[in-house]
């Protein structure tokens, strides 16, 4: 595709922001998936409300994680001209990894 | 701007009558065939009908906003702005709604224990473990595709770069949508809520 490898443009520090958080999301929720399976106080832990179980903590606490990094990430890069692919990879990798790990099989392999 | 406001009324009161019709059917089949069953089995599955009708319209609204990329020009651009907000407020709906039903799923002899006490406990294990997570997913991808559209303005229809950026989270949030929807409809099919 032309075009890609673009010198950064102001502004694009937002485009930076929104697909570093959401990774982080993505990443947070999937990983407080793993440790629910394998440790049990870790569970009780994010279970805040009992009709959801666990699944409760998971999604509060993984946005949390990713709306703070959001947040900081357009406070300091906002403005400034950033390299944004970088951050695009990794919002890709994020995505595929959050999917393996709420992917029974899988997680099947780090619970004993 | 009217013309718009036309097309997108009709569609809605379409979508609307359709679901307020299936609903009655609903309630009037458990009403005279069912007068044992206690009115929560009924409004549960009225629940879950407008559940499936949220996913039924993001994924025809992800497919209008993917025509809006398609025209690369202002009026694109207006389709793209208008429409990643709506799917970002439907699919958090949507998510949520998906959660209220997931606490009845989950209840004390909820379908949830039924499926896991029968021949095929994996619908569960496997399937709805992995559709909690992607419907949150999608959600938080049209959030992040909000950001873009954010960034970028107008330019999102003729940067290569942010072009090539949210078509890919485009197909990446269908792909997730369907894949959400379908597994939603084998669950039901295998014990309705």
């Amino acid at each position: 595709m032309a075009d890609i490898k673009q010198t950064p443009q102001p502004g694009e520090g937002k485009a930076f922001a929104a697909l570093i958080g959401g990774g982080v999301m993505l990443l947070a929720i999937s990983l407080l998936n793993l440790l629910s399976e394998i440790s049990k106080p870790a569970k009780d832990f994010l279970t805040l409300d009992k009709a959801i179980g666990a699944y409760s903590g998971k999604i509060l606490f993984g946005v949390l994680c990713g709306a703070i990094v959001w947040v900081a990430l357009a406070v300091i890069f906002g403005k400034r001209k950033v390299n944004v692919m970088p951050s695009f990879i990794f919002f890709l990798a994020a995505l595929g990894i959050a999917t393996l790990f709420v992917f029974t099989p899988f997680l099947r392999l780090f619970i004993k | 701007m009217q013309k718009y406001f036309f097309r997108i009324s009709v569609f809605g009161a379409t979508i609307a009558a359709s679901f307020l019709g299936a609903s009655v059917a609903i309630a009037h089949g458990a009403n005279e065939a069912t007068r044992e069953v206690p009115p929560t089995l009924y409004s549960h599955e009225i629940s879950a009908l407008l559940h499936g009708f949220l996913g039924l319209v993001l994924i025809i609204g992800l497919a209008a906003v993917f025509g809006g990329l398609w025209q690369m020009n202002e009026k694109g651009f207006r389709w793209i702005k208008v429409g990643v907000i709506a799917l970002a407020v439907s699919s958090i709906l949507l998510w949520a709604s998906g959660t209220y039903l997931y606490s009845i799923y989950r209840g004390a002899d909820g379908v949830k224990s039924i499926i896991l006490e029968s021949s095929r406990p994996w619908v569960h294990e496997v399937m709805m473990e992995l559709k909690e997570f992607t419907g949150a997913y999608v959600a938080i991808m049209l959030v992040v595709m909000w950001g873009l559209v954010q960034a970028y303005g107008a330019k999102i229809v003729t940067d290569n770069r942010a072009k090539m950026m949210f078509v890919t989270l485009l197909v990446a949030a269908v792909s997730l949508t369907v894949l959400t929807f379908g597994l939603g409809a084998f669950i039901t099919k295998t014990a309705p809520l």
